[in-house]
């Protein structure tokens, strides 16, 4: 297949990831980020090993531009409130309210937990490329998802009012 | 059911991702299978991942907007790219050098050959002197993360454009400016509560330029400061006391020092 057409098929999964860095409510700004991303690949796409997956790679320039971007203008990865925009509800779509209050669940939690969420959880990247993906050891990758995971667990059964006793059953063993 | 007390949680999380071997799957398969509390987790666990990949994928099927079509136009190495342009420009130069586009060139290299501090600093006050005044339009875009997004891109590096600076300053907004070519200007202003307004002017030098100490530069209204580093110009003008004007510069060449990220020159 042509470049253009590799990267191309990448675009919908890179909105993706976009929207959960910049925020979901955040559409615009996050197809800037898209447009950045895309344009940084065209300029290196001859540092691109084709032995590698495309998508990783797109997606560690993306992690890379966004923390670059972020850092430059507040010299920090908190996020300020006003971030977290509400998705938009369409009408008549009951069966999106759930799916909408995930959204915003997972855009509430910290950016390094929801980064790792989204590459594994949803992209179903492996642990190893998720680590190469955002520089960090695969130990890492590990804790975050299982806080990211425990955090949204307790988010939604918050929710549903469901307390869970028999989860206490699997204890974390301590190194 | 001394295997199931010795499972840690990475070790099921890796079980539920897929990440474990064949035989340590097994493994688990069967632990799951008798222990219901086990398995209540797992699914527990299961059904959140399938719903958050369904409340993530609507965007999957959103069309894409034509503009980042226009982006994906991946470049090949460096050598062919020349080559490319090298039989454009024979092509070009066949045809007969007719269009603007072929005359402009040659001479956008000569203005640039003549850039120099001095010329930036004239451009700086310029901008100045035009937008400070202006009540009611001073500033393109005052929303910061949209300022902060599109000058990044027209400039090819990350801007920083802080909130505040020293001396109250507050920021209002900022527009980008013709430099030179190839080197786009953008101008943040900022105001005191004093209603004093002071501009950051930057761009890109367009020809190798020796970095440079602050400099000030007095005038009937204005004061200007102005360094030079890695190639980037950066001037301060603003009718405000020297040392305030001092600190000020000082605060913002610590942020642009500490933020000259990968598309820095």
């Amino acid at each position: 297949m042509a470049s253009r057409e590799l990267l191309i098929e990448q675009i919908p999964h890179l909105r993706r990831y976009a929207r959960v860095l910049v925020g979901y409510g955040r559409a615009d700004e996050a197809d800037d980020l898209v447009q950045d991303t895309l344009e940084r690949a065209c300029a290196k796409w001859h540092l691109w090993q084709s032995h590698r997956s495309l998508r990783p790679w797109l997606f560690s320039i993306m992690h890379n531009l966004f923390v670059d971007q972020r850092m430059a203008v507040s010299g920090s990865l908190e996020q300020s409130l006003d971030e977290m925009a509400e998705p938009k509800v369409a009408a008549g779509q009951e069966a999106r309210l759930e799916a909408i209050s995930l959204i915003q669940s997972v855009q509430n939690l910290p950016l390094p937990l929801r980064e790792v969420l989204l590459l594994v959880c949803i992209e179903g990247l492996g642990y190893r490329e998720a680590a190469q993906t955002l520089g960090i050891p695969m130990g890492t990758v590990m804790s975050r998802l299982s806080r990211a995971r425990a955090q949204l667990l307790h988010c939604t059964e918050g929710k549903t009012a469901a307390g869970r006793t028999s989860l206490q059953v699997v204890g974390r063993k301590t190194p | 059911m001394k295997a199931v007390d010795d499972l840690t949680s990475d070790e099921l999380m890796a079980y539920i991702d897929g990440e474990l071997d064949d035989a340590r799957r097994q493994e688990l398969d069967r632990m799951v299978q008798e222990s219901p509390a086990l398995a209540h987790r797992v699914e527990a666990w299961r059904e959140q991942t399938a719903r958050l990949r369904e409340a993530f994928s609507p965007v999957l099927d959103e069309p894409v907007p034509t503009r980042l079509l226009h982006s994906a136009r991946p470049r090949r190495n460096r050598w062919a790219q020349a080559a490319v342009v090298a039989a454009a420009v024979g092509l070009g130069a066949a045809v007969g050098s007719m269009t603007a586009r072929w005359t402009l060139a040659p001479r956008a290299e000569l203005i640039a050959r003549h850039d120099q501090p001095n010329r930036f600093l004239e451009q700086a006050r310029l901008a100045y002197a035009v937008y400070t005044p202006d009540p009611r339009r001073p500033v393109e875009v005052r929303r910061r993360s949209a300022l902060v997004t599109w000058l990044t891109r027209r400039m090819g590096r990350p801007i920083a454009a802080p909130d505040e600076l020293p001396h109250g300053l507050e920021l209002i907004g900022g527009r980008l400016l013709p430099g030179m070519p190839d080197h786009p200007a953008a101008q943040l202003m900022y105001q005191d509560p004093q209603g004093r307004r002071v501009t950051v002017y930057l761009r890109g030098m367009a020809k190798p330029t020796a970095p440079t100490a602050f400099r000030i530069v007095d005038g009937r209204h204005v004061t200007t400061l102005y360094w030079i580093d890695r190639n980037w110009g950066y001037a301060l003008s603003g009718n405000l006391p020297r040392e305030q004007l001092l600190d000020v510069s000082r605060a913002l060449y610590r942020c642009y020092a500490r933020h000259q990220g990968p598309g820095a020159e």
